[in-house]
């Protein structure tokens, strides 16, 4: 089958160019909106811009939804759906089902936005509790992630038709590697909008007065939003994999085999670990506690296999092209791409990200971190450096391919992702040293009438900061991918000399590749060292206390 | 050594890693780094955290795991392991919140322990009280006896560091903490007993160079041993979002 991805989806059909447009559109107008809410946000904590708090938690609320629910998932399902595509070679079947779930998603982003903007702030997880005196607020609130998760469980249907086209017709024995970590990913949406609608039914018939209001909001919400956390990792994982193909014309040395059993790992190492966001919860017995920790060890392995695979399949080819040194042999990679540049930022925030979630899965130190702005610290490693860079990477290579305009300016874009590291480097670092100081988390104004620490402000103040280049970064960096959006005239696409074709390029037997097993070693290092740190504050507080969760 | 032959990488497909065949030179053999099972095995790197987690004695040990070691080691490493690590031994009914008095109960118990305890600056300083005889006859059952009513508001020093851990009412709702302001002793052991009163709140306790974070679900009381060691003005803050007013809602706990 055709490798270039750039010509497979060029020969999609104008239906199926349509609806990947459109859904593109809605997911960076999600993504935009979700910048200017987080900016907002980080600025005001920050002490940065004056904002009464109640304003500066819808902002949040904004920020949260859209960003985490919207343009998260509705870019998934447009990528899902256009690599399934070219994956079938016929173009998409069964549209109309896509359409319909683009459409119920594109109904539950409006919803979500105007129950955001009604009531009490109710962030992005939704709690009943709070819109007690609203229920009507509740109502259109919940609507919207109903209306989310039922496209979510209706769009990757027609994914998962597509792909079983061609062996429904006789034209492929079995799913290729791509084909099946396509599926499953498929698959994992599916989970995720019923997870939604379990979520969030029982709070929206309590709204309606068909039921009481729930009491376990909180325990459904941790599993949903774990899932929803890990489940787009997943996702970046399988596009790392068929970008690099597009970029390099690299596949897997390892083959499809070993690549669907790493990521049907997604399916037994995820689900189990969602324990870990629980452990200050009062009701959880000891003994889960104690498991939870043990299980989310697990966590990590599906990511960091797939990320050794993809990287020794580099490495091997970049070697075979002459590459050497250790590290020498990433110059030969396509840095001109801006699409390189991004995958390579999303590499090294995985590793961050990974490194502060396994001080997090720690039950023991869940009474140090829990609920601290340790956790946003951490999480915009995943969301922002990991997954939504893999995600404008992949529409920066899909867009142009459907008849879009390339990216704008490609030489200034592709600096855009290490701007955005670099934000997300002083974002992070003060977000964590925060959260090991106790730094609460949402809390728009952390001075409590100058009863706390006076270094809070400053840290947050650097977190604005922080969040300000950032934002500012990824927004500049999908705008120069919405330009794709404008259908080009006659000329073609100006990245397309910034790949390279490594395929079939001959590598030998003897040929090593360290770098994935050094990262590997670096991450756990660190992992090592930022728990210890944990460890040792804990000891050091001048305080016994057992119980009240935590144990 | 002689020199082998290129080898397609786009053929080698799912046998990479297995190039030896009978006849090959030994040579011809894949790097240790490119094979399946070190690359499966690095995967697993982050599972070696647990021997950290062992070594501070935040995971039972793998004997403890094999039902081999004692039961207890998990527990006993978390003691050693830090004072705020909690017990660690996975007794999940201690500090779990439970069934018990509703919302109006315990608030009406968080009333009574304010006005036990009150001090004249309007600080509530729960202590062992000297106790009269014709009233020492039961009304402890609520809270283990610090709270009697039928004791005198007379300090009583040869009581006031004993080992019995002292009830603390707190109760948490929108947007305040009832009581306002705590005087603890150091080196006093309480059973703070909490509550949210109607949505969920956090009731954190700020130290300084890190917190202990507490989470409280309403008409639940949750409930947690603390010792405080130094002597210290320390912040109680909500770090679970209940409105607009989350920011101001905190209270203060005053160790001498």
């Amino acid at each position: 089958m055709e490798t270039n991805y750039r010509d497979r989806f060029a020969a999609l059909g104008a239906s199926d160019r349509r609806l990947l447009v459109a859904m593109s559109a809605v997911s960076l107008v999600a993504l935009a909106l979700g910048i200017v809410g987080g900016v907002l946000t980080a600025l005001a904590r920050g002490g940065l811009i004056d904002m009464i708090p109640n304003t500066g938690y819808r902002f949040l609320t904004v920020h949260g939804v859209s960003i985490f629910f919207y343009w998260l998932f509705v870019a998934q399902a447009a990528l899902l759906l256009g690599f399934s595509a070219v994956e079938n070679g016929g173009g998409l079947v069964r549209r109309r089902l896509a359409w319909t779930g683009f459409g119920l998603m594109l109904a539950g982003f409006v919803f979500s936005m105007g129950g955001a903007h009604m009531g009490l702030p109710l962030l992005y997880d939704g709690a009943p509790a709070m819109a007690a005196q609203t229920p009507h607020a509740l109502l259109v609130f919940n609507l919207g992630y109903l209306l989310l998760g039922l496209g979510l469980m209706v769009v990757p249907a027609c994914a998962i038709a597509t792909l079983l086209e061609p062996r429904r017709t006789g034209r492929q024995e079995r799913l290729t590697g791509v084909g099946f970590a396509l599926f499953t990913w498929a698959g994992f949406l599916v989970v995720t909008g019923f997870a939604a609608l379990y979520t969030f039914l029982p709070g929206t018939l309590w709204a309606l007065g068909l039921g009481a209001m729930p009491a376990n909001h909180g325990t459904n919400w941790h599993i949903v939003f774990h899932n929803m956390h890990y489940l787009p990792l997943m996702a970046t994982v399988i596009l790392w994999y068929v970008l690099v193909r597009h970029l390099t014309g690299v596949k897997s040395v390892f083959g499809d085999r070993f690549s669907k059993i790493v990521f049907s790992m997604y399916l037994v190492f995820v689900p189990p670990t969602s324990l870990y966001h629980m452990f200050l919860e009062p009701d959880l017995p000891g003994v889960v506690r104690v498991t939870g920790s043990l299980l989310s060890l697990f966590v990590s392995v599906p990511t960091l296999t797939a990320f050794l695979i993809i990287v020794a399949s580099l490495e091997l080819h970049a070697r075979a092209q002459g590459g050497r040194g250790l590290f020498g042999w990433m110059r030969m990679l396509p840095w001109r791409h801006p699409a390189t540049n991004a995958i390579g930022v999303a590499v090294l925030s995985m590793g961050l990200g990974i490194v502060f979630a396994f001080v997090l899965i720690q039950e023991q130190l869940a009474p140090l971190l829990s609920d601290t702005f340790f956790v946003p610290g951490y999480f915009h490693f995943f969301t922002v450096g990991t997954v939504s860079l893999t995600l404008l990477a992949a529409l920066a290579v899909m867009l142009p391919a459907i008849g879009g305009r390339a990216m704008w300016q490609p030489g200034l874009m592709r600096w855009m992702p290490w701007l955005v590291l670099a934000g997300l480097l002083v974002f992070g670092a003060a977000g964590v040293a925060a959260g090991y100081l106790g730094v609460p988390r949402r809390v728009i104004d952390v001075a409590y009438r100058s009863e706390a620490p006076a270094l809070w402000q400053g840290l947050m103040a650097t977190v604005g900061i922080g969040g300000a280049i950032m934002a500012a970064a990824l927004a500049l960096f999908a705008a120069g991918v919405a330009i794709s959006l404008v259908p080009r005239g006659r000329t073609a696409s100006e990245l397309r000399d910034l790949t390279v074709a490594w395929q079939g390029s001959a590598v030998r037997p003897g040929f090593t590749a360290w770098v994935g097993p050094v990262s590997v070693l670096v991450i756990v290092v660190a992992m090592y060292a930022f728990t210890a740190i944990g460890f040792e504050m804990m000891q050091a507080l001048p305080v016994t206390a057992a119980g009240g969760g935590g144990h | 050594m002689s020199i082998q032959p290129p080898i397609d990488s786009n053929s080698i497909g799912i046998r990479w890693g297995r190039q030896t065949t009978k006849g090959q030179h030994m040579a011809e053999k894949s790097h240790f780094t490119t094979r399946r099972g070190f690359i499966t095995a690095m995967g697993f790197g982050g599972v070696s955290l647990y021997g950290l987690w062992a070594a501070y004695g935040a995971a039972p040990t793998p004997l403890a795991l094999l039902g081999l070691g004692h039961g207890d080691d998990h527990g006993a490493a978390g003691h050693a392991a830090g004072h705020a690590a909690g017990h660690g031994g996975g007794h999940g009914g201690h500090g779990a919140a439970h069934d018990g008095p509703s919302a109006e109960e315990f608030n009406r118990m968080t009333a009574e322990f304010i006005e036990r305890y009150r001090l004249p600056d309007g600080t509530v300083h729960p202590r062992v009280l000297a106790r009269t005889l014709e009233h020492d006859d039961g009304h402890g059952a609520m809270d283990h006896g610090a709270m009697d009513h039928g004791a005198h508001e007379v300090d009583d020093p040869d009581h006031a560091h004993d080992d019995e851990a002292i009830d603390v009412y707190l109760a948490a709702g929108m947007w305040y903490y009832l009581p306002g302001t705590l005087r603890l002793d150091a080196g006093q052991p309480y059973r703070f007993r909490m509550m949210a009163l109607d949505v969920a709140h956090g009731a954190s306790i700020q130290f300084g160079r890190g917190g202990r974070m507490v989470r409280l679900r309403p008409g639940r009381v949750t409930e947690m041993d603390i010792t405080f060691h130094e002597p210290g003005r320390y912040l109680v803050y909500c770090t679970i979002y209940c409105g607009p007013a989350h920011d101001v809602m905190q209270a203060t706990i005053e160790v001498v």
